[in-house]
């Protein structure tokens, strides 16, 4: 599955899924309550410098981070005008200081390790409510299978699209594309129970 | 209890807004300049397929998809960073949304059987755009830390895409089989 995880072992790879998780959530928490600018700097360089001892993969991701620049610059200029300069600063360096560190979580995790830590929590939460957890897996799964199949359902219906005809592709292609994914995900879902019912006896 | 045909169509939303984001220009003619997301697009066409509790559980499936780091936000967004930035809010008003959409729908369809594009395009409407801004202004406000009426100010030059979008929703569930829509 296409992820934005980058393989690797440093030591941010080493620690588990779940001791990062409460990292990033205890982070934001610290962030949201600073008010220091002094203290808002530090844990910036901190948290590049956790990117930095990454290697080069990990300082390209964290330039990769500047296609947030626009948004969160231009939020932060708006917000210097109505609010004040110093409050803007402020803003905007607690909205980087979170996005980063929580990236960097996305960065040094397996999307399966990830996956796990997930599973292992809700799992009493669902036995508690009767539901079986390993749905929410096989969710996931069909959901990202689903992905490559659409995008390319898509692609020819359009080429079907310019056999046809030389005007650009209309939204009425919309119709037989919904129609068709419907009907399709219509047949999974029997082949998946007819395979249950083969299982179970 | 969730049926093995609910489960496959709820992943088949959550993929279908997974592919809205990640075709860079799916055809749409109102991609030029407009700020917009077609993902909402999705939304909303979960709420009315799939109903208020399916269409809710779709959309969770897509958010969690993208916090376990599948890169299927619009612009290869994804990742845990997202629910920290300015547009988280808007974010979590995609899952209530899409349940509001589902169930304005099948109150109004109740009372109007023979007019499925204006009951859609209603629910699309409060649904698909009013409950995605209630949810998506106050987070910006508060993660931005800027008055709410300034943040609902920035939010405004989004809604024209979103009629229309809206618009769009409603004319493809008008012109489904009424099987399929079950």
């Amino acid at each position: 599955m296409i992820s934005l995880y980058i393989s690797g072992d440093s030591w941010m790879h080493q620690q588990s899924a779940g001791a990062k998780l409460l990292a990033v959530l205890a982070l934001s928490i610290t962030v949201l309550a600073a008010q220091s600018l002094i203290w808002l700097l530090l844990l910036l360089t901190g948290v590049a410098g956790a990117y930095n001892s990454l290697g080069p993969k990990g300082r390209q991701r964290l330039f990769a981070l500047r296609s947030l620049l626009p948004l969160i610059l231009g939020l932060g200029f708006a917000q210097g005008f109505i609010v004040g300069w110093e409050a803007a600063l402020r803003a905007t360096l607690k909205i980087f200081v979170m996005i980063m560190a929580a990236d960097l979580v996305t960065a040094t995790t397996p999307t399966q390790a990830m996956m796990n830590c997930v599973q292992r929590l809700i799992t009493p939460l669902c036995r508690r409510i009767g539901r079986d957890p390993r749905k929410i897996s096989l969710a996931v799964a069909l959901m990202v299978r689903f992905i490559p199949v659409l995008a390319s359902q898509w692609q020819a219906q359009r080429e079907a699209w310019f056999a046809r005809s030389n005007r650009k592709p209309s939204l009425r292609l919309l119709i037989p594309f919904v129609t068709q994914a419907l009907s399709r995900t219509d047949q999974i879902a029997e082949s998946l129970q007819a395979r249950s019912r083969a299982h179970r006896h | 209890m969730t049926s093995t045909r609910d489960l496959v169509r709820i992943a088949l939303f959550a993929a279908f807004v997974a592919v809205l984001g990640i075709v860079p220009k799916f055809d749409l003619p109102f991609a030029a300049g407009v700020p917009i997301t077609v993902q909402t697009l999705g939304v909303m066409l979960a709420g009315l397929f799939l109903g208020a509790r399916n269409g809710l559980f779709s959309i969770a499936l897509f958010l969690f998809v993208v916090a376990l780091g599948a890169p299927v936000l619009s612009g290869g967004r994804g990742g845990l960073g997202v629910f920290f930035g300015p547009t988280v809010g808007f974010l979590f008003g995609w899952a209530v949304g899409a349940w509001i959409v589902g169930t304005v729908y099948r109150h109004l369809n109740r009372l109007w059987a023979d007019r499925v594009f204006l009951c859609a395009l209603l629910a699309s409407i409060l649904g698909g755009i009013t409950a995605i801004y209630a949810l998506g202004i106050p987070g910006l406000a508060l993660i931005a830390g800027m008055p709410i009426e300034k943040a609902a100010l920035v939010s405004l030059a989004f809604i024209p895409g979103d009629v229309i979008k809206a618009v769009l929703a409603a004319w493809i569930v008008s012109k489904m089989p009424q099987q399929l829509t079950k």
